[in-house]
């Protein structure tokens, strides 16, 4: 049916060019109100893996109480991957839970699960292991123990997946001012005392006493294979962290932190791999040749006003920075973006933060005036807060220049909010989770959104829900755009999409999807942690065997259909079951999706320039 | 009439199956269809808006200390306020969340949604405004006055820009005029949206007048069919816009007669109207598999299926069965379900007490002192997107959580009470009827949520004397319910926070969000000098919510069956409705001379006669029904003998 396909050029042209990066077709259509995961069709394959609220995680001697059990926290975030080099199976999967609440048997606060999967041979689908760890505890999931470790985390959100060895950080963000504020009258962290902290941290931070809450906003090392926490990096500074990346090198390390002005910021390590001494340094906008300004990581003191410190220094002020990640010689970090941001870089200004040049293609992309204007005019309109930041983009750091830049801007930018049958088939807004998938010595990166609501066009006109995808880019092609973006999946009603890990095989993208509506049908009610196998397998395009039906001039296809049809016109379409029930009306459209029509065979009623055709077609 | 006769043509060819008005080349066909007269007028009531704000802008600019640009900047409030009116059912329908963040909200603090950290955005907008044109001395709020009029002229501007570009169909205005008619009702004539002004009268006029001149032109369609909804249309309309702007006085303002004599009409005659016309609705434009809050068909904004319950909890309507029902109604009176075997869910919601215990607190598991707050009704409590007094679970079944695990409570978890239901054949044979699709691990923290949760959305409770009444189903009710109802409405302001029809504080027209307010509660009904009950609620509610603005902040929750769940508040320091009644009418706490800060209820007394305090009282006393809803399992399933607890009492021993 190949021929007929060509018949109807405008739609062919743009499949092919939809296509033609990956080895077969993965688009998934998008939904607005999913109420489970939307997933690519075969041959890719969809597990869920583990369920907060659901699943039952083993549990360690917390606050008095006896090791045992009680069920996973909720809010899952992001995902670490650490390989085990020792046995056939395949690693240890770490994932957070953003979620804060009081726990016995957990720990109170936030936390984190990790649990060990191996690949079946035969399906390539991924098995939980039961593991017994050195202190004892048996299971297939098991809590995260901060509380007997490096104290309690709260608000669990990104985190480091070292490429070097798998290392993993885990982020607190959600930047806290006092105690009250994650007491949360007994329902969040319940011992609110002061802290001293026990490390072997270089500084003056051993044996220092800080506030209860002084203790949270730090990255967080944990140890995977026995579901412990190892060390607070006091050293980098307590910041409202989100992401973070570990070089090559495993000496240089990039994090991120969401805020506005949020900070991105480095730590060079004096040995590689030992992460307890080195030197932090932030970025810049200081216009010499070197962006990276020391600040005095051994004093408790300045690592606890951080922001301040790396304002005072200079610091380049950034809209929200999310998840960095490496190819291995750039870093790439989303900046997620804000509607307002108000007064905040100028007050950042007043203690000395600068603004780096990246904003310079943001603003002209979205206001066509600023084209013709001098940089300093531009840069000034975003300090003055005059740049309404919408929809975010993906940064790109190159430590050859020292130089950010924008890597895929947010967008299209939509003055109007269209309406769902005429909503630009690919919108990004505020990335979140950033990741890269290598398979078959390419990079391809995945982009997660989380939208700051369903405003200025973010989502279509009269869809209520902030519909979060995931996205991935082949990173081969130069000078991207949202275009070039192919949606890999959609998480249900009310659930931002997070995670986006790879397994090191390149075959399975592990994803969350976090804080769904609890009113979706189970499990889909919970977060949960999904895994799509197959990305590395399936090298032989799809043949596409679509019927196209016909009548007069106006063309429907496919026809069977499973998702959306597509038609040669813009149109207004009736659509009727078999008892001639009306139940489905669009107008204005080339493409309607039915994948909410049950299987069955039904007629499509068009008004085509004014005349009526009518079409059976079969939706599968 | 050449055009018009090529419409009717159309209409009757698609008339049956499906309207599809010949725009589908917009351009040309731009002055043929009632939609593009509809559009055209909008567009430009949408600029008018935008020019009148510059207008309102300019003159707060020129406000000098004498201020004597004092009542120039007042009418162009006023005018600015009226041309919001114009387009408020369509701006409204098309993107509410714009208008409610900048053109038309509330004049209160809020947070800022998805943000990385606590970040508080301060009011802006017409109600904002009102109250800072309305100052005594205005020049003493220039800079408040200056940035407000800044902002607004701003934010009209890119509600003109955005608006102008929808695809706007036939369907939208059908839809948008009849939730203008429940806006109309709870939000207009009720005094919502004009604080300070109380000009809701002529407002809602303005915005009826708007509403009916968009849907007047499709009267020319209406001509050809035998029921002349144009006709019908017509009258009731123009008597309903002749009555607002014959009753002006909002201490009098009959709203009973209102809502029955016109509102209700309205809204129905639009419903038959549009589905007549064969134009689709929201149902059919939008996925087939997503809820929505508010049931299109609906004939009366009085009708227990106006609000969709199943929109609010994670039952869904085809796994609504006698099977899932049945077992979550023995749930709830199994005290199984607790450590002690002593409590069930029914302990503190007694049917015979309108499922509430009675109590101020309900008492501790063990008689150790009682539970933190007032036991609230169950009748009518699906109708909310968060629950509990401060508003911390998202979802009805969330609420489990907190009984099951405290120690105050249930005293358990849900690992023991799966390995204890677990035990029971009985239990899990109905689990298994309930929920084929589990197999053989049927007990779950899902099922058991989800069966109670059923059991608590079929409480449904809206055919009380007064509903009857309302909906024109008996003639006539006592004349104190029906000035109490009045009242309520409006001089008393009861109902601009507990929203009709379910008296509670979900937001009409959508219903799709629940307001919690401060009132200024006191620790004890009688003080020397009063202090506020410590109950800090929504602040510590939820984490991400720890606003100062939201201190001692509680859920208004229904006033349907308020007769009988006393004692009242979040505390339970009230035993009567008067009581009740009697401080809201002295002004909440701030009028009980404490210091407030945020209170959001007004300071001042209500001046409420006696007898009008008695009259709300007589209304809400007639807002009782429990009808079918008060009965109790006869026996419960059975647990082996050795447990020793078949002997347990049905609904708990206390």
């Amino acid at each position: 049916m190949r021929k007929l396909f060509l018949t109807i050029a405008a739609t062919i042209v743009f499949y092919a060019t939809g296509y033609s990066q990956f080895f077969f077709d993965v688009e998934v259509d998008t939904a607005w109100y999913g109420e489970t995961v939307q997933m690519p069709p075969s041959p890719l394959k969809y597990q869920v893996l583990f369920i907060g609220d659901d699943d039952i995680v083993q549990t360690t001697s917390t606050y008095g109480n006896d090791a045992g059990q009680a069920l996973a926290k909720q809010w899952h975030d992001f995902i670490g991957f650490t390989p085990d080099e020792d046995s056939d199976d395949l690693g240890w999967i770490s994932v957070n839970h953003e979620e804060i609440s009081a726990n016995d048997s957990i720990g109170d606060g936030g936390g984190m699960t990790v649990f060990k999967v191996k690949r079946n041979a035969i399906t390539d689908e991924l098995e939980i292991v039961e593991q017994t760890l050195a202190d004892g505890r048996t299971g297939k999931f098991f809590n995260v123990d901060f509380v007997n470790t490096v104290g309690e985390t709260g608000m669990n959100c990104g985190g480091i997946t070292s490429t070097v060895d798998g290392r993993i950080w885990t982020a607190e963000e959600w930047f806290r001012t006092n105690n009250a504020s994650i007491y949360a009258e007994g329902a969040g962290v319940r011992d609110t005392t002061d802290w001293t902290i026990s490390t072997d941290i270089a500084g003056d931070f051993d044996g220092s006493t800080i506030e209860r809450y002084q203790n949270f906003n730090w990255m967080v090392e944990i140890d995977p294979r026995e579901a412990k926490a190892i060390r607070k990096q006091y050293n980098w500074g307590r910041q409202g962290f989100e992401g973070g990346v570990v070089m090559p090198d495993n000496q240089t390390i990039y994090t991120g932190e969401d805020g506005t002005p949020g900070l991105f910021t480095k730590f060079v390590a004096d040995t590689p791999g030992d992460f307890t001494s080195g030197t932090t340094y932030v970025y810049t906008a200081n216009g010499t040749a070197n962006p990276w300004v020391e600040v005095d990581n051994t004093s408790l003191e300045t690592m606890l006003n951080m922001s301040e410190e790396a304002l005072t220094a200079g610091a380049a002020m950034f809209n929200r920075i999310e998840w960095v990640v490496t190819d291995g010689e750039k870093v790439y970090f989303t900046e997620t973006g804000r509607d307002g941001i108000g007064s905040a870089f100028e007050e950042g200004a007043a203690l000395g933060g600068t603004l780096d040049t990246h904003w310079l293609s943001a603003v002209r992309a979205r206001h066509p005036e600023m084209e013709e204007k001098p940089d300093e005019q531009v840069l000034d309109f975003v300090m003055d807060g005059g740049f309404n930041d919408y929809y975010g983009r993906v940064n790109v750091f190159d430590p050859a220049t020292g130089e950010i830049s924008v890597y895929v801007e947010g967008g299209p930018y939509l003055e109007e909010s269209p309406e769902v049958n005429s909503y630009p088939d690919k919108h990004l807004s505020n990335p979140d989770g950033v990741n890269i998938l290598s398979v078959g010595g390419k990079n391809y990166m995945v982009i997660c959104e989380d939208l700051n609501g369903s405003s200025y066009g973010r989502v279509p006109a009269g869809v209520s829900n902030r519909t979060c995808e995931a996205w991935m880019l082949d990173m081969s092609v130069e000078n991207p755009t949202v275009d070039d973006l192919t949606r890999i999946s959609v998480v249900p009603v009310g659930a931002e999409i997070t995670g986006a890990c790879p397994t090191p095989d390149g075959k399975t993208l592990l994803l969350n999807s976090q804080h769904p509506s609890t009113e979706n049908p189970y499990p889909y009610n919970n977060s949960l942690t999904y895994a799509i196998t197959g990305w590395d397998g399936a090298i032989t395009a799809l043949e596409e065997e679509a019927l196209v039906s016909e009548a007069d001039g106006f063309r429907i296809f496919p026809n069977p259909v499973s998702q959306q049809l597509e038609f040669n016109k813009v149109i207004d379409a009736a659509v009727y079951n078999a008892n001639g029930k009306r139940i489905k009306v669009a107008r204005q459209i080339k493409t309607l999706d039915v994948s909410d029509l049950p299987a069955a065979v039904y007629i499509i009623k068009a008004n085509v320039d004014g005349d009526t055709r009518s079409l059976k077609f079969v939706k599968e | 009439m050449k055009k018009l006769s090529t419409l009717l043509v159309s209409f009757v060819v698609f008339g049956i199956c499906v309207y599809l008005s010949a725009f589908t080349n917009r351009e040309t066909a731009k002055d043929e269809t009632p939609l593009s007269s509809i559009l055209q007028q909008y567009h430009s009531d949408l600029s008018q808006l935008t020019n009148q704000a510059k207008l309102l802008r300019q003159s707060a600019e020129k406000l000098e200390a004498n201020n004597q640009q004092t009542e120039t900047i007042r009418k162009e409030f006023r005018a600015s306020k009226i041309a919001f009116k114009k387009v408020e059912y369509l701006a409204e329908h098309l993107d509410g969340q714009f208008v409610k963040d900048y053109i038309n909200g509330a004049p209160l603090p809020s947070l800022e949604r998805n943000a990385p950290s606590l970040s508080v955005l301060e009011p802006e907008g017409l109600q904002r405004l009102e109250e800072v044109v309305y100052e005594d001395n205005l020049y003493a709020q220039k800079e408040a006055l200056t940035d407000l009029t800044e902002k607004f002229a701003k934010s009209t501007e890119i509600l003109e820009s955005y608006q102008k570009k929808y695809l706007v169909t036939d369907r939208h205005i059908f839809e948008a005029a009849r939730l203008q008619v429940i806006r109309v009702v709870t939000l207009g004539i009720t005094g919502f949206d004009s604080p300070v002004l109380a000009s809701s009268l002529e407002d809602a006029e303005i915005s009826m007048q708007s509403t009916y001149d968009a849907v007047k032109n499709y009267f020319p369609l209406m001509k050809s069919r035998e029921e002349r909804y144009d006709l019908q249309l017509t009258e009731v309309f123009e008597n309903a816009i002749n009555y607002l702007k014959e009753n002006r006085n909002f201490d009098t303002f009959d709203r009973a007669e209102f809502i029955k004599e016109y509102a209700n009409p309205i809204f129905s005659l639009l419903l038959d109207a549009h589905l007549a016309f064969g134009i689709e609705t929201w149902y059919e434009a939008e996925r087939l598999d997503i809820k929505h809050s508010v049931n299109y068909y609906a004939r009366n904004i009085f009708d227990q299926d106006l609000i969709n319950p199943f929109y609010f909890t994670q039952v869904i309507e085809p796994k609504f069965t006698p099977e899932v029902l049945n077992l979550g109604k023995t749930l709830f009176f199994d005290p199984a379900l607790s450590n002690t075997n002593e409590r069930a869910c029914a302990s503190c919601h007694q049917p015979s007490k309108g499922f509430t215990d009675g109590l101020p607190k309900s008492i501790a598991t063990g008689f150790d002192g009682t539970v933190e707050r007032n036991s609230p009704t169950l009748l009518n409590a699906v109708y909310a997107d968060r629950f509990f007094y401060d508003l911390r679970s998202e979802v009805l079944e969330l609420q489990l959580d907190h009984v099951i695990t405290s120690h105050k409570e249930f005293s358990t978890n849900y690992l023991d009470l799966f390995d204890k239901l677990k035990k029971s054949d009985e239990y899990v044979a109905m689990f298994k009827k309930a929920f084929p699709e589990y197999g053989n691990e049927p007990i779950k923290k899902s099922s058991i949520a989800f069966s109670l949760a059923a059991y608590v959305k079929s409480l449904a409770s809206f055919n009380s004397p007064f509903d009857q009444y309302i909906r024109g189903e008996v003639a006539d009710i006592d004349p104190a319910v029906k000035n109490g109802f009045n009242l309520f409405m409006g001089k008393a302001a009861c109902g601009t926070c507990h929203f009709a029809p379910v008296f509670n504080g979900s937001v009409p027209p959508a219903y799709k969000e629940i307001e919690s307010e401060v009132l200024g509660v006191p620790k004890e009904k009688e003080m020397a000098n009063f202090e506020i009950d410590p109950d800090l609620g929504r602040y510590f509610g939820v984490n991400k919510e720890k606003a100062d603005f939201y201190k001692h902040s509680f859920k208004t929750v229904t006033v349907r069956n308020a007769a009988i769940t006393a004692p009242y508040m979040h505390n339970g320091v009230y035993e009567t409705l008067e009581e009740v009644v009697d401080f809201y009418n002295r002004g909440g706490g701030e009028g009980l001379g404490m210091d407030i800060p945020n209170q959001t209820l007004p300071f001042d007394s209500l001046s409420l006669s006696n007898s009008e305090q008695s009259d709300i009282v007589a209304f809400m006393q007639a807002l009782t029904d429990t009808t079918g809803l008060t009965s109790i399992p006869k026996n419960l399933p059975k647990f082996p003998e050795r447990m020793g607890i078949n002997g347990r009492k049905i609904g708990g021993e206390y």
